[in-house]
Parts: C-alpha cells; sequence; structure tokens
C-alpha cells in the first residue's frame, strides 16, 4: 500500500512537473517567436498623422480615440504626435517633421501664419485636415471640428439666461491666442455687448493649462476683486478657475466652462460651475477620419464640417446646438 | 514484466528525460538571449544610423567649408553606411507597438536621404544650391535623432512589455525544471530499489525453500511468481526438483525393500541347497543294507525317516490334504516310537470325510514335536497321544491331547500370543521353546484370517489338549 501511494506520488509529481516545464517552454517559445515575429511594414497602408496641441490632454486623447477607431475601421494607420506641453513652435516643427515623414495625410490643428508648411504638404501630395481651430487656407482640405463662433454665442446665452446679478463683472480665461479660441471670445463679445449690465473685466490666457489658469484667476481677481463671474474658453479653464478661486476661499464666484473634462461634471453638479459647453472630441476625430476617406476614396466631400456643442448645466439638460 | 526489459525500457526512458530537460532548459534560454541580441542588434542600428545621420551633416558642413576631397569621400561612404542600415531597419521590420511609428521612421529616414544624395550630386559650385539643401537637412536632423530614440524606446517598450512575461516563465520553468529533476531523481531511486528488491526478494524466498529442502522438508511450497518474470522458471524448475527428489527416494526406498527381500531369498535358497537327494540316496542305500542285514526294523525306520525327510523338504506354503499329513504325522510318530518303544502310545479317531480338508504342510509334525519333547519325555510309560479328527461342512477341527506334564499359564499364554513376531528378548530367553507350535499357528492365521481358531487345554501333570480349527474351503 505504502509502494503504491509513493510511486503515485513520484509520478504525479514527475508529471505535474513536466507538464509545468513543458508549457513554459512553449510559452517562452511562444513569446519569443512572436517578439520576432514582427509585422510586414506594408507601404500599401495609407498613413496619417495627427497632431495635437498637447499630447496628453483629455480633450485630444479623446479626438485621437475617435480618429484611431474610424482609421482602424477604414484599415489606415494613425500615428498620434504632439507636444509634451502647449508649445506652438514646438507643434510647428512637429508639423515639419510629419511633412518630411511623408503620410498620406497629417490631421492637424490650424496653425497661424503656417500657410507655407500647409503649401508645401499640399506639393507633396500630403492631404491636410485642419481640426478643433481653423485657420483661412486653400491648402488645408478640410475642416472638421467646433463651429467656435455658435459656440461663443452660446455660452453668451447660457451666461445671460442663467445669471441674475444686476452688474455682472466678467473675467475671462482664454486658452490660447489659437482662432478657436478667438472665435468663441469674439462671438461671446458680440452677443454680451448688447446688454449694458454685463462688461468683461479682463482677458488672459491660461496656454491650456489648469495651473495657469488658477494663477491668472487669482492675479485678476487681485488686480480686478469686482469681478463676479468667470468663463474658461478652453477644457480645463473652468477647472483652473475653480483651484484659483478655492486658493481665494471664493466659492461663491459662479464659474463657466468649456467642455467635460476631468472633475467638470462634478464640479457642475455642486453648483461651483453654472454651465459648460461641450465640445465632441471623439466624433470630431472620428468625422476627420471620415472626410479624408472620403478625400482619399476620390468622392466628395464638405470642406466645413461643424461637430455640434451641448449645454451642460446642473439640470443636466442637454441643450443641442442647432 | 521481465528484469531485462524492464531495464532496457526505463533507463533510455531516464535519459531521453533528463536530456529533454535539459535540451529544453538550453534550447529556451539560447532563444531568450537570441531574441535579447536581436533586440541589442537593432537598437545599435537605430543608434548607428542617427550617428550617421548627424555625422554626415557635420562632413556636408566641413565639405562646404574645406572642400576637401576625404570628406568628401567619408561623406559618400556615411551616406551609404546609412542607407544599408535603413534597410536593415526594413528588413528586421517594425516593431508591434509601433508599426506607423516605424513608416514614418523610415519615411523620415528617406527624405533625410534624398535631400543628402542631392546634395552630395549637386555641384560643389552651385554652393547656393548646396546649402539650401543642407540647411533642410539640418532642420530634419533633430527630428532623426528624436525618432531614433522613440523607435529604440519603443523597441524597448515592446521588448520589456513580453521579457517580465520570459523572466516569469523563465523562473517557472527553472522551478518546475528542479521539480522534476528532484522528481525524477527520486523516481530512479524508488525504481532502483523497487528493481532490485523484485531480484533479491524471490532469490531470498527460493534460498530459504532451498534451506528447508536442504533440511529435508521437501513438502515446503514453492512461491509461485507471474509468468513474465524471469523467477518464473526458476520457481517452476525448483518444484520439478522438489517432486523429483520425492519420487528418487521414494524409489530408493522401494528399492532397498526389494533388496533386502532378495538377500532374505538367497538365505533361503542356500539353506535348501543341502543336497537331498545325496540324503535320500544315502538313506536308501542305509535301508537296503538293513534289509540284507535283516533288520527289517532298521529298514523300515531308515524307509520312514526318508519319507520325513523329503516331506519335510516341500515349500512351507504348499497345501496338501489332511490324508498326506495324518500319514506324514504316523511317518513321524513310527519313528519316535523306535526311540519311546512301549512307552508312548499314538491313537487316532479321523473322520475319513474331512481328510480331503487342505492344511498348510508340516501342520501336525511340529505339534507332535512338542509333545514329544516338552509333553511326555519325562513320563515313564502309559504316555498316550491321540489324533482326533471330525467336522462338518465348514470347519474340520483337529485336537491333539497328550496325557503329559501339560503346561502353565504362562506358557500357554505365550503359544496363544502368535500374532506378533517374536521379539528377539523372547525368543533367546525360550529357546526353540514352542516355537514349531507357534510357527503353526501363525502360518493358519495368515492363510485363514478369523476363520482359523486355536485353544489349549491344559492342566499341569495332567495333560494338555491343542484344538485347530480350519475351514474345508479356504475362502479366497
Amino acid at each position: 500500500m505504502t509502494r503504491r501511494i509513493i510511486s503515485l506520488l513520484l509520478s504525479i509529481t514527475v508529471l505535474t512537473s513536466l507538464f509545468f516545464f513543458i508549457s513554459s517552454a512553449i510559452k517562452i517559445n511562444s513569446t519569443v517567436v512572436e517578439l520576432n515575429d514582427r509585422p510586414l511594414a506594408d507601404h500599401e497602408t495609407k498613413r496619417i498623422i495627427l497632431i495635437a496641441q498637447e499630447l496628453d490632454s483629455p480633450y485630444w486623447k479623446l479626438l485621437k480615440e475617435g480618429a484611431s477607431h474610424q482609421a482602424a475601421s477604414y484599415g489606415y494607420l494613425l500615428q498620434y504626435i504632439g507636444p509634451q506641453r502647449h508649445d506652438v513652435d514646438e507643434q510647428t516643427q512637429l508639423l515639419q517633421k510629419a511633412i518630411a515623414s511623408k503620410p498620406d495625410a497629417i490631421i492637424t490643428q490650424g496653425l497661424e501664419g503656417q500657410e507655407a508648411l500647409f503649401q508645401l504638404a499640399q506639393q507633396r501630395g500630403i492631404a491636410v485636415i485642419t481640426i478643433d481651430t481653423d485657420v483661412p487656407s486653400t491648402s488645408r482640405i478640410a475642416y472638421v471640428g467646433t463651429n467656435n463662433v455658435l459656440a461663443g454665442r452660446q455660452l453668451a446665452e447660457l451666461m445671460l439666461s442663467s445669471l441674475e446679478l444686476e452688474q455682472v463683472h466678467v473675467g475671462i480665461i482664454i486658452g490660447s491666442d489659437a482662432q478657436n479660441q478667438s472665435e468663441r471670445l469674439h462671438a461671446m463679445q458680440e452677443a454680451l455687448a448688447e446688454h449694458a449690465q454685463i462688461d468683461i473685466v479682463d482677458v488672459r490666457p491660461s496656454n491650456i493649462s489648469r495651473l495657469q489658469a488658477a494663477q491668472m484667476t487669482v492675479e485678476m481677481l487681485e488686480q480686478y476683486p469686482q469681478i463676479n463671474v468667470f468663463v474658461g474658453l478652453s477644457g480645463l479653464d473652468a477647472v483652473g478657475i475653480i483651484d484659483g478661486l478655492d486658493s481665494l476661499h471664493k466659492q461663491n464666484i459662479p464659474v463657466f466652462g468649456f467642455d467635460n473634462l476631468l472633475n467638470t461634471e462634478a464640479l457642475i453638479s455642486e453648483g461651483r460651475i453654472i454651465g459648460s459647453i461641450v465640445q465632441q472630441p471623439l466624433m470630431i476625430g472620428e468625422q476627420a477620419v471620415d472626410v479624408l476617406h472620403q478625400y482619399l476614396e476620390g468622392k466628395p466631400y464638405i470642406e466645413h464640417n461643424f461637430v455640434s456643442t451641448t449645454v451642460l448645466t446642473s439640470q443636466n439638460d442637454k441643450e443641442v446646438q442647432r | 514484466m521481465k528484469i531485462r526489459s524492464l531495464l532496457f525500457i526505463i533507463i533510455p526512458l531516464l535519459f531521453i528525460i533528463n536530456g529533454s530537460i535539459s535540451l529544453l532548459l538550453f534550447s529556451s534560454s539560447q532563444q531568450v538571449n537570441e531574441s535579447y541580441s536581436q533586440l541589442q542588434e537593432r537598437l545599435l542600428v537605430y543608434e548607428r544610423l542617427n550617428e550617421h545621420v548627424q555625422n554626415n551633416i557635420q562632413l556636408a558642413d566641413q565639405w562646404l567649408s574645406t572642400q576637401s576631397m576625404d570628406v568628401y569621400l567619408a561623406l559618400q561612404e556615411g551616406s551609404k553606411q546609412s542607407n544599408q542600415q535603413l534597410q536593415q531597419l526594413k528588413a528586421y521590420g517594425p516593431p508591434p507597438n509601433g508599426l506607423v511609428d516605424a513608416l514614418s521612421y523610415y519615411a523620415l529616414i528617406e527624405s533625410y536621404q534624398q535631400l543628402e544624395q542631392l546634395f552630395v550630386t549637386s555641384s560643389i559650385h552651385n554652393t547656393l544650391l548646396y546649402s539650401s539643401y543642407l540647411d533642410e537637412a539640418e532642420l530634419l536632423s533633430p527630428h532623426i535623432t528624436e525618432d531614433s530614440y522613440h523607435m529604440i524606446s519603443l523597441e524597448l517598450g515592446a521588448y520589456e512589455q513580453r521579457s517580465a512575461e520570459i523572466l516569469q516563465e523563465m523562473y517557472a520553468m527553472r522551478l518546475s525544471g528542479i521539480t522534476l529533476l528532484v522528481g525524477v531523481t527520486l523516481l530512479c531511486l524508488w525504481l532502483a530499489y523497487f528493481i532490485s528488491s523484485s531480484i533479491t526478494k524471490p532469490i531470498h524466498e527460493l534460498v530459504q525453500t532451498a534451506e528447508r529442502i536442504a533440511q529435508g522438508n521437501l513438502d515446503q511450497p514453492v512461491a509461485q511468481y507471474a509468468k513474465q518474470s524471469d523467477f518464473y522458471r526458476l520457481g517452476a524448475a525448483f518444484k520439478k526438483m522438489q517432486k523429483q527428489l520425492k519420487r528418487y527416494i521414494a524409489q530408493e526406498k522401494e528399492t532397498l525393500e526389494k533388496d533386502k527381500q532378495l538377500k532374505e531369498m538367497e538365505l533361503e535358497v542356500l539353506k535348501n541347497q543341502i543336497n537331498p537327494h545325496f540324503l535320500f540316496n544315502s538313506l536308501n542305500v542305509m535301508s537296503k543294507l538293513a534289509l540284507i542285514e535283516g533288520a527289517e526294523r532298521t529298514s523300515d525306520l531308515t524307509v520312514a525317516m526318508a519319507n520325513l525327510l523329503r516331506y519335510n523338504l516341500k515349500q512351507l506354503d504348499t497345501p496338501v490334504p489332511l490324508r498326506d499329513e495324518v500319514k506324514h504325522a504316523n511317518d513321524y510318530f513310527y519313528i519316535q516310537q523306535a526311540r519311546y518303544r512301549d512307552r508312548v502310545k499314538f491313537q487316532t479317531d479321523v473322520d475319513e470325510s474331512q481328510l480331503d480338508t487342505t492344511v498348510p504342510v508340516l501342520t501336525l509334525q511340529p505339534l507332535l514335536e512338542n509333545i514329544f519333547v516338552h509333553g511326555i519325555e519325562q513320563l515313564e510309560r502309559d504316555a498316550v497321544i491321540t489324533l482326533r479328527i471330525y467336522g462338518n461342512n465348514e470347519f474340520t477341527w483337529i485336537t491333539i491331547q497328550d496325557n503329559g506334564v501339560g503346561m502353565n499359564e504362562q506358557t500357554k499364554a505365550q503359544l496363544l500370543d502368535y500374532e506378533q513376531r517374536p521379539s528377539a528378548a523372547a525368543q533367546t530367553h525360550h529357546q526353540s521353546t514352542g516355537l514349531g507350535t507357534r510357527n503353526v499357528f501363525r502360518r493358519l492365521q495368515l492363510l485363514y484370517g478369523n476363520q482359523h481358531e486355536v485353544k489349549i487345554d491344559s492342566v499341569e501333570d495332567e495333560g494338555t489338549s491343542i484344538t485347530l480349527r480350519i475351514p474345508r474351503h479356504k475362502e479366497v
């Protein structure tokens, strides 16, 4: 009996360890094979380079997600590049590099004063699509993004409908001097100009950084203590403004913002942010690739593609733009 | 299983297992090492390519200022090198996590190389064109460096992802390999023990059996082994040997018995070899001589003596009719009368019809002899011996009576105790006392079994009567 048990135990030990041993060997082998099995570089595959304004910004990541999803469905390869911090010069250099690496298409923000690069790309047969921000250009094939003029008006309307102050002193944080930002600002200013009780005290750039937005808020409030409403024109501005207000313990100042990034929604339900004009970066990304697909296939396409924005407030009623 | 085939299977099996363990371990680590060295090679190529690009731009700058032929050649060489490296990279293929990055990278390098080709081929004298190309190339060079490192980091990333898995598997493999090795070693030891005991145990058993047989215990059971075992035949042979041994011993015993009987017979034959004819002839001569000399009684006595002798020489087991026995008894008495004369008288009362009953030869003579020797020797006169024969259809009774000294109870008991062979001690002690009588009784017993009967009536100083009952027809 004991003999049987010992024999059995030994056999089981040997067989199980043999099994594990062999399975490990097989796994190692397959892993190594996988490592060595590198995909063939297929030059026929269409290659798209997407240049972000800021590589790790949530807005741009969403946009990339939409674009890459759509690119995958068409069988395009999408490369996502961009500066680590918002930097127009670097963005320009990246555009140069992208042109030098001869993709089939480039999706980028419209860059102020870089028409020459767009032309160069066109010369080299690279289709350029601008997203998020457009520039007046003959060389880019299309624009996909928010209608920023409408978005600016939408924000103004939201402010008028939700503010019940007698005298409104507005402090504005603008993401950058990019066209999309300035379009929003001008549209909003225009819409508010008719209303005498609203006066825009100051406009300062955050360089699409949450930290800078907070700093600017503090600086503005120190300079103009009468400010009783803040508006952030780019995605992270509203959150940055709240940070600044928190550091000054002025939680009662209402804030308006753009997009629904980070904890914007939570701040809205807390009542800190009155409302936000939400763009749909996922859809922008998707649509950009769609337009590109039309173009690459030689099919007709629309030059100006506007993606709607929604209004996000504590009532959670999403009012769709147009 | 036969030990030989067991060993033939197990030893190579263990070798194969051990060999394959080593082979697998070796080949796995070899594979891992190879993939690692391939990675290193790729990284090195990225690095070199970048270096060449940067170096070439410097060289191109130098050429613009020095216009030295050496620099030009170096530039051409560098250009060729970087082209080779690009082809090499393309041959490696892009890393799985950076397909598009790799394609862009290749395209970037190619753009640079085109520029390089342009300024290498463009005339040095056309300085303006040359420097414009160079400027453009210089613009690209930081991107190339950047992308080279990006590619390296992608390669490393791709490898790192997998290398953690590989390391883990290698660890698991080493662990299971050690377990396997220990397990196989233990299994070997166990098998060695098992095989050796499968050899020594039956041997031990057989040795024990052999020892018992040597001690004379032939009925010792021999252990049975499985038919495939080597010990099956050994055990079977052992069993056969045991059986044969038993048979030989039985045969030997039989032979000994036969020898003994043969010797006894030989002795018998020797005894009988005294030539009886010589004695008869002598006795006949004596009888004739006595007749010639006128001694008629002597002649008659001699004839009776010859008859007696002839009768006595018959085979002891020969059955004879009772008539012959009676005649022989008369002859015997006649001879004895020559000695005892008138002191003894022989009376017969015989039923003639019973005389056909067969009895063993010499049944009556020893009884008469006994009477003469022990019963009536001391009687001065008037000794009477009576022989009475009577019977019915079943049995014949023979009674011999005398009026001699009789016998005591002890002698009587001794005579009647004929069923056993007389012990040697008894024989020497009583000498021939009653030996003939007892022999008669014993022969009757052997011949007739329960059907015979012996009765002795004796009163001391008054006489003895011995009665024998014999079946008329011997039952077969």
